[in-house]
Protein backbone atom coordinates (compact mmCIF):
# COMPACT_ATOMS: atom_id res chain seq x y z
CA UNK A 1 0.00 0.00 0.00
CA UNK A 2 2.70 2.44 1.08
CA UNK A 3 4.65 1.81 -2.07
CA UNK A 4 1.59 2.19 -4.29
CA UNK A 5 0.68 5.35 -2.49
CA UNK A 6 4.12 6.82 -2.99
CA UNK A 7 4.11 5.83 -6.61
CA UNK A 8 0.75 7.49 -7.06
CA UNK A 9 1.93 10.69 -5.42
CA UNK A 10 5.05 10.64 -7.55
CA UNK A 11 3.00 10.40 -10.73
CA UNK A 12 0.71 13.21 -9.60
CA UNK A 13 3.64 15.50 -8.85
CA UNK A 14 5.00 14.85 -12.31
CA UNK A 15 1.89 16.36 -13.77
CA UNK A 16 1.34 19.14 -11.30
CA UNK A 17 2.76 22.40 -12.58
CA UNK A 18 5.51 23.56 -10.28
CA UNK A 19 5.27 27.06 -8.93
CA UNK A 20 8.32 29.10 -9.74
CA UNK A 21 9.51 31.41 -6.99
CA UNK A 22 10.94 34.60 -8.40
CA UNK A 23 12.73 37.02 -6.09
CA UNK A 24 12.73 40.71 -6.91
CA UNK A 25 16.15 41.93 -5.79
CA UNK A 26 18.24 45.05 -5.94
CA UNK A 27 19.48 48.06 -4.01
CA UNK A 28 17.04 50.27 -2.07
CA UNK A 29 14.86 52.54 -4.20
CA UNK A 30 15.47 50.79 -7.51
CA UNK A 31 11.71 50.32 -7.87
CA UNK A 32 11.35 46.71 -6.71
CA UNK A 33 8.01 47.17 -4.99
CA UNK A 34 6.69 49.35 -7.79
CA UNK A 35 7.55 46.47 -10.14
CA UNK A 36 6.05 43.84 -7.82
CA UNK A 37 2.85 45.90 -7.70
CA UNK A 38 2.81 46.31 -11.46
CA UNK A 39 3.17 42.55 -12.00
CA UNK A 40 0.61 41.51 -9.40
CA UNK A 41 -1.84 44.20 -10.50
CA UNK A 42 -1.53 43.07 -14.11
CA UNK A 43 -2.12 39.38 -13.33
CA UNK A 44 -4.07 39.19 -10.07
CA UNK A 45 -5.70 42.61 -9.95
CA UNK A 46 -4.14 43.48 -6.59
CA UNK A 47 -0.89 45.31 -5.73
CA UNK A 48 1.34 43.87 -3.03
CA UNK A 49 3.18 46.56 -1.08
CA UNK A 50 3.83 50.16 -0.22
CA UNK A 51 6.35 52.18 -2.21
CA UNK A 52 8.18 55.32 -1.18
CA UNK A 53 10.81 57.76 -2.33
CA UNK A 54 12.45 57.20 1.07
CA UNK A 55 14.85 54.25 0.92
CA UNK A 56 14.11 51.07 2.88
CA UNK A 57 10.34 51.33 2.69
CA UNK A 58 10.14 47.54 2.32
CA UNK A 59 11.67 46.01 5.41
CA UNK A 60 10.11 42.56 5.30
CA UNK A 61 10.01 40.23 2.31
CA UNK A 62 6.53 39.75 0.90
CA UNK A 63 5.32 36.81 -1.11
CA UNK A 64 2.41 36.65 -3.52
CA UNK A 65 1.45 33.20 -4.74
CA UNK A 66 -0.45 32.13 -7.83
CA UNK A 67 0.61 34.93 -10.11
CA UNK A 68 -0.16 33.27 -13.42
CA UNK A 69 1.56 35.02 -16.28
CA UNK A 70 0.63 34.36 -19.87
CA UNK A 71 3.04 35.49 -22.55
CA UNK A 72 4.48 34.27 -25.83
CA UNK A 73 2.02 31.38 -25.94
CA UNK A 74 3.02 30.02 -22.49
CA UNK A 75 1.43 30.18 -19.09
CA UNK A 76 3.48 30.00 -15.91
CA UNK A 77 2.49 30.00 -12.27
CA UNK A 78 4.85 32.29 -10.31
CA UNK A 79 5.37 33.11 -6.65
CA UNK A 80 6.53 36.69 -6.64
CA UNK A 81 8.73 37.69 -3.71
CA UNK A 82 9.35 41.39 -3.15
CA UNK A 83 12.48 41.73 -1.03
CA UNK A 84 13.91 44.60 1.03
CA UNK A 85 16.71 46.51 -0.70
CA UNK A 86 20.22 45.25 -0.06
CA UNK A 87 22.74 47.80 1.19
CA UNK A 88 26.23 47.69 2.70
CA UNK A 89 25.49 50.60 5.04
CA UNK A 90 22.46 52.15 6.69
CA UNK A 91 22.61 55.61 8.20
CA UNK A 92 19.50 56.81 10.01
CA UNK A 93 20.69 60.42 9.75
CA UNK A 94 19.83 60.33 6.05
CA UNK A 95 16.17 59.78 6.84
CA UNK A 96 16.23 62.75 9.19
CA UNK A 97 18.31 65.10 7.09
CA UNK A 98 17.01 64.28 3.63
CA UNK A 99 13.42 63.42 4.37
CA UNK A 100 12.71 65.29 7.59
CA UNK A 101 11.84 62.17 9.52
CA UNK A 102 11.70 62.31 13.32
CA UNK A 103 14.83 60.84 14.87
CA UNK A 104 13.05 58.09 16.75
CA UNK A 105 11.22 56.96 13.65
CA UNK A 106 14.40 57.15 11.60
CA UNK A 107 16.26 54.97 14.09
CA UNK A 108 13.46 52.41 14.07
CA UNK A 109 13.44 52.41 10.26
CA UNK A 110 17.22 51.92 10.10
CA UNK A 111 17.13 49.06 12.60
CA UNK A 112 14.36 47.32 10.66
CA UNK A 113 16.22 47.95 7.43
CA UNK A 114 19.25 46.00 8.70
CA UNK A 115 16.93 43.08 9.46
CA UNK A 116 15.37 43.45 6.03
CA UNK A 117 18.74 43.07 4.32
CA UNK A 118 19.37 39.86 6.26
CA UNK A 119 15.95 38.54 5.31
CA UNK A 120 16.48 39.35 1.63
CA UNK A 121 19.79 37.47 1.66
CA UNK A 122 18.15 34.48 3.36
CA UNK A 123 15.45 34.34 0.68
CA UNK A 124 18.12 33.70 -1.95
CA UNK A 125 18.10 30.07 -0.79
CA UNK A 126 14.42 29.75 -1.69
CA UNK A 127 14.07 31.30 -5.11
CA UNK A 128 14.21 29.68 -8.54
CA UNK A 129 15.04 32.84 -10.42
CA UNK A 130 15.66 36.54 -9.87
CA UNK A 131 14.50 39.82 -11.32
CA UNK A 132 17.44 42.07 -10.49
CA UNK A 133 16.12 45.63 -10.53
CA UNK A 134 18.48 48.50 -11.26
CA UNK A 135 17.81 52.20 -11.57
CA UNK A 136 18.94 52.87 -15.13
CA UNK A 137 19.64 56.50 -14.33
CA UNK A 138 22.39 55.44 -11.89
CA UNK A 139 25.85 53.90 -12.21
CA UNK A 140 25.31 50.14 -12.67
CA UNK A 141 28.67 49.23 -11.08
CA UNK A 142 27.48 49.79 -7.55
CA UNK A 143 28.76 47.19 -5.15
CA UNK A 144 25.33 45.75 -4.38
CA UNK A 145 24.61 45.06 -8.05
CA UNK A 146 28.02 43.52 -8.62
CA UNK A 147 27.88 41.38 -5.47
CA UNK A 148 24.36 40.22 -6.21
CA UNK A 149 25.21 39.24 -9.77
CA UNK A 150 28.24 37.31 -8.55
CA UNK A 151 26.09 35.40 -6.08
CA UNK A 152 23.31 34.71 -8.55
CA UNK A 153 25.89 33.34 -10.98
CA UNK A 154 27.59 31.23 -8.32
CA UNK A 155 24.17 29.78 -7.42
CA UNK A 156 23.30 29.34 -11.09
CA UNK A 157 20.02 31.20 -10.60
CA UNK A 158 18.44 32.38 -13.85
CA UNK A 159 18.54 36.17 -13.75
CA UNK A 160 16.86 38.90 -15.71
CA UNK A 161 18.22 42.40 -15.21
CA UNK A 162 15.40 44.90 -15.10
CA UNK A 163 16.65 48.31 -16.22
CA UNK A 164 13.96 50.31 -14.43
CA UNK A 165 13.05 54.00 -14.54
CA UNK A 166 13.42 54.02 -18.31
CA UNK A 167 11.04 57.00 -18.30
CA UNK A 168 13.67 59.27 -16.75
CA UNK A 169 15.61 61.28 -19.26
CA UNK A 170 18.97 60.35 -17.71
CA UNK A 171 18.11 56.67 -18.05
CA UNK A 172 20.66 54.58 -19.91
CA UNK A 173 19.75 50.88 -20.08
CA UNK A 174 22.59 50.49 -22.62
CA UNK A 175 25.11 51.22 -19.84
CA UNK A 176 23.64 48.36 -17.81
CA UNK A 177 23.73 46.04 -20.80
CA UNK A 178 27.40 46.86 -21.35
CA UNK A 179 28.23 46.33 -17.69
CA UNK A 180 26.57 42.92 -17.47
CA UNK A 181 26.41 41.52 -21.00
CA UNK A 182 26.02 37.95 -19.73
CA UNK A 183 22.37 38.46 -18.69
CA UNK A 184 19.26 39.56 -20.55
CA UNK A 185 18.50 43.20 -19.76
CA UNK A 186 14.96 44.50 -20.20
CA UNK A 187 14.36 48.27 -20.07
CA UNK A 188 11.08 49.12 -18.35
CA UNK A 189 9.33 51.78 -16.39
CA UNK A 190 7.56 50.05 -13.52
CA UNK A 191 5.94 53.36 -12.69
CA UNK A 192 4.52 54.07 -16.15
CA UNK A 193 4.20 50.50 -17.32
CA UNK A 194 6.52 50.81 -20.31
CA UNK A 195 8.22 47.63 -21.49
CA UNK A 196 6.17 45.25 -19.36
CA UNK A 197 5.21 43.01 -22.28
CA UNK A 198 8.88 42.46 -23.05
CA UNK A 199 9.52 41.65 -19.43
CA UNK A 200 6.69 39.10 -19.29
CA UNK A 201 7.97 37.44 -22.46
CA UNK A 202 11.47 37.31 -20.97
CA UNK A 203 10.15 35.86 -17.69
CA UNK A 204 8.35 33.07 -19.52
CA UNK A 205 11.38 32.41 -21.68
CA UNK A 206 14.15 32.46 -19.06
CA UNK A 207 12.33 31.19 -15.98
CA UNK A 208 9.91 28.76 -17.61
CA UNK B 1 26.20 68.75 10.98
CA UNK B 2 26.98 65.86 8.70
CA UNK B 3 26.32 62.40 10.14
CA UNK B 4 29.91 61.28 9.69
CA UNK B 5 31.26 64.15 11.73
CA UNK B 6 28.75 63.46 14.42
CA UNK B 7 29.72 59.84 14.60
CA UNK B 8 33.38 60.68 15.08
CA UNK B 9 32.55 63.18 17.77
CA UNK B 10 30.29 60.83 19.64
CA UNK B 11 32.95 58.19 19.58
CA UNK B 12 35.38 60.71 21.01
CA UNK B 13 38.05 59.68 18.56
CA UNK B 14 40.82 62.07 17.93
CA UNK B 15 44.18 62.33 16.32
CA UNK B 16 44.77 62.49 12.66
CA UNK B 17 45.14 60.05 9.89
CA UNK B 18 43.56 56.80 9.04
CA UNK B 19 45.37 53.53 9.11
CA UNK B 20 45.44 51.75 5.80
CA UNK B 21 46.41 48.11 6.09
CA UNK B 22 47.54 46.17 3.08
CA UNK B 23 46.59 42.56 3.58
CA UNK B 24 48.45 39.99 1.54
CA UNK B 25 46.85 37.00 -0.08
CA UNK B 26 48.86 34.77 2.28
CA UNK B 27 47.48 36.50 5.35
CA UNK B 28 43.93 36.24 4.05
CA UNK B 29 44.29 32.58 3.24
CA UNK B 30 45.80 31.92 6.65
CA UNK B 31 42.66 33.45 8.18
CA UNK B 32 40.42 30.87 6.51
CA UNK B 33 36.97 30.94 8.11
CA UNK B 34 37.95 33.89 10.24
CA UNK B 35 38.37 36.14 7.23
CA UNK B 36 35.07 38.00 7.54
CA UNK B 37 35.44 38.33 11.32
CA UNK B 38 38.95 39.74 10.93
CA UNK B 39 37.90 42.24 8.27
CA UNK B 40 34.93 43.49 10.26
CA UNK B 41 36.94 43.82 13.47
CA UNK B 42 39.53 45.95 11.69
CA UNK B 43 36.94 48.06 9.89
CA UNK B 44 35.05 48.66 13.12
CA UNK B 45 38.30 50.02 14.58
CA UNK B 46 38.19 52.63 11.80
CA UNK B 47 40.79 51.04 9.54
CA UNK B 48 40.73 50.86 5.79
CA UNK B 49 41.95 47.53 4.42
CA UNK B 50 43.37 46.91 1.00
CA UNK B 51 42.99 43.24 0.20
CA UNK B 52 45.48 41.91 -2.33
CA UNK B 53 42.98 39.25 -3.22
CA UNK B 54 39.46 40.42 -2.60
CA UNK B 55 36.49 38.47 -1.41
CA UNK B 56 34.46 36.15 -3.56
CA UNK B 57 30.90 37.27 -4.25
CA UNK B 58 29.64 34.78 -1.66
CA UNK B 59 32.08 36.06 0.96
CA UNK B 60 31.12 39.61 0.19
CA UNK B 61 27.45 38.84 0.67
CA UNK B 62 28.37 37.20 3.97
CA UNK B 63 30.28 40.36 4.91
CA UNK B 64 27.14 42.40 4.17
CA UNK B 65 25.00 40.01 6.20
CA UNK B 66 27.27 40.06 9.25
CA UNK B 67 27.67 43.84 8.93
CA UNK B 68 23.90 44.18 9.16
CA UNK B 69 23.84 42.23 12.42
CA UNK B 70 26.53 44.51 13.86
CA UNK B 71 25.42 47.94 12.72
CA UNK B 72 25.16 50.27 15.64
CA UNK B 73 23.26 53.34 14.56
CA UNK B 74 25.64 55.71 16.30
CA UNK B 75 29.08 54.21 15.94
CA UNK B 76 29.08 51.80 13.00
CA UNK B 77 26.86 52.46 10.00
CA UNK B 78 28.27 49.79 7.75
CA UNK B 79 30.98 49.08 5.23
CA UNK B 80 32.09 50.44 1.92
CA UNK B 81 33.74 47.88 -0.33
CA UNK B 82 35.04 49.27 -3.60
CA UNK B 83 36.70 46.51 -5.52
CA UNK B 84 36.81 44.43 -8.62
CA UNK B 85 34.51 41.55 -7.84
CA UNK B 86 35.21 38.70 -10.20
CA UNK B 87 32.73 38.83 -12.99
CA UNK B 88 31.71 35.75 -14.84
CA UNK B 89 31.98 37.36 -18.25
CA UNK B 90 35.69 37.78 -17.56
CA UNK B 91 36.31 34.08 -17.10
CA UNK B 92 38.64 32.35 -19.47
CA UNK B 93 37.22 29.94 -21.95
CA UNK B 94 38.23 26.94 -19.82
CA UNK B 95 36.86 28.40 -16.62
CA UNK B 96 33.61 28.98 -18.43
CA UNK B 97 33.66 25.47 -19.77
CA UNK B 98 34.22 24.05 -16.28
CA UNK B 99 31.67 26.37 -14.72
CA UNK B 100 34.36 27.81 -12.43
CA UNK B 101 33.89 31.07 -10.62
CA UNK B 102 36.32 33.80 -11.54
CA UNK B 103 39.07 34.45 -8.98
CA UNK B 104 38.47 37.30 -6.52
CA UNK B 105 40.27 40.51 -7.28
CA UNK B 106 41.74 43.47 -5.48
CA UNK B 107 39.37 45.11 -3.02
CA UNK B 108 39.28 47.88 -0.45
CA UNK B 109 37.11 47.58 2.65
CA UNK B 110 36.50 50.41 5.06
CA UNK B 111 33.97 51.88 7.46
CA UNK B 112 31.18 53.60 5.53
CA UNK B 113 31.54 56.85 7.49
CA UNK B 114 35.15 57.24 6.39
CA UNK B 115 35.34 55.66 2.97
CA UNK B 116 33.29 56.76 0.03
CA UNK B 117 33.28 55.27 -3.45
CA UNK B 118 33.06 58.11 -5.91
CA UNK B 119 33.18 56.51 -9.27
CA UNK B 120 33.47 53.04 -10.60
CA UNK B 121 33.68 51.49 -13.96
CA UNK B 122 34.97 48.05 -14.81
CA UNK B 123 38.60 49.23 -14.77
CA UNK B 124 39.10 52.13 -12.41
CA UNK B 125 37.65 52.88 -9.01
CA UNK B 126 37.85 56.26 -7.38
CA UNK B 127 37.32 56.45 -3.65
CA UNK B 128 37.65 59.13 -1.00
CA UNK B 129 39.03 58.56 2.45
CA UNK B 130 37.92 61.22 4.88
CA UNK B 131 40.66 61.72 7.42
CA UNK B 132 39.68 61.85 11.06
CA UNK B 133 40.62 65.50 11.39
CA UNK B 134 38.52 66.37 8.42
CA UNK B 135 35.62 64.34 9.67
CA UNK B 136 35.80 65.94 13.09
CA UNK B 137 36.65 69.48 12.10
CA UNK B 138 34.09 70.38 9.49
CA UNK B 139 36.33 69.18 6.70
CA UNK B 140 38.05 72.55 6.43
CA UNK B 141 40.24 71.60 3.50
CA UNK B 142 37.94 69.15 1.84
CA UNK B 143 38.46 65.42 1.62
CA UNK B 144 41.68 63.87 0.38
CA UNK B 145 41.44 62.04 -2.82
CA UNK B 146 42.64 58.51 -3.23
CA UNK B 147 42.44 56.85 -6.56
CA UNK B 148 43.11 53.21 -7.00
CA UNK B 149 43.21 51.71 -10.39
CA UNK B 150 43.98 48.31 -11.66
CA UNK B 151 44.35 46.59 -14.93
CA UNK B 152 42.74 43.18 -15.10
CA UNK B 153 45.60 40.85 -14.31
CA UNK B 154 46.31 37.48 -15.81
CA UNK B 155 43.54 35.14 -14.88
CA UNK B 156 44.29 32.04 -12.91
CA UNK B 157 43.38 28.67 -14.25
N1 LIG C 1 10.54 57.71 -12.57
C1 LIG C 1 10.34 56.50 -12.07
N2 LIG C 1 10.28 56.33 -10.74
C2 LIG C 1 10.08 55.07 -10.28
C3 LIG C 1 9.95 53.95 -11.14
N3 LIG C 1 9.77 52.85 -10.37
C4 LIG C 1 9.80 53.27 -9.09
N4 LIG C 1 9.96 54.61 -9.02
C5 LIG C 1 10.02 55.45 -7.82
O1 LIG C 1 11.17 55.13 -7.07
C6 LIG C 1 10.91 55.21 -5.67
C7 LIG C 1 11.23 53.88 -5.01
O2 LIG C 1 10.31 52.92 -5.46
P1 LIG C 1 10.07 51.58 -4.65
O3 LIG C 1 9.23 50.70 -5.53
O4 LIG C 1 9.55 51.86 -3.28
O5 LIG C 1 11.57 51.04 -4.58
P2 LIG C 1 12.17 49.76 -3.81
O6 LIG C 1 12.84 50.29 -2.59
O7 LIG C 1 13.15 49.17 -4.77
O8 LIG C 1 11.03 48.84 -3.50
C8 LIG C 1 9.44 55.61 -5.54
O9 LIG C 1 9.38 57.00 -5.36
C9 LIG C 1 8.86 55.18 -6.88
O10 LIG C 1 7.73 55.94 -7.25
C10 LIG C 1 10.03 54.18 -12.55
O11 LIG C 1 9.91 53.29 -13.39
N5 LIG C 1 10.22 55.48 -12.95
MG1 LIG D 1 10.40 48.06 -1.74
Amino acid sequence: MGILNRLFKGVISLFRKKQLSIGIYGPPNAGKTTLANRITRDWTGKPMGKTSEIPHETRRAKERKEVIIKAAGSKINFNIIDTPGIATKIDFHNFVEEFGMKEEKARERAKQATEGVIEAIKWLDNVDGVLLVMDSALDPFNQVNVTLIGNLEARKLPTIIVANKFDLKEASPATIKEAFPQHPTIPISALKGYGMDNLYKAMVKYFG
Amino acid sequence: MEPKKRIMKERGEEGSGISIDLISTERLEELGNEKIRFILDQVKKGKVLVLEKGLTAAEELELIRVTMTEIDLDSFIGVETPGFTGNISRRTFFQRLLGRSPPPRMMVVGPAHLLKTIKKDGRTIEALILTRDEVVEEMAQGPKEVTSSAVPGPEEE
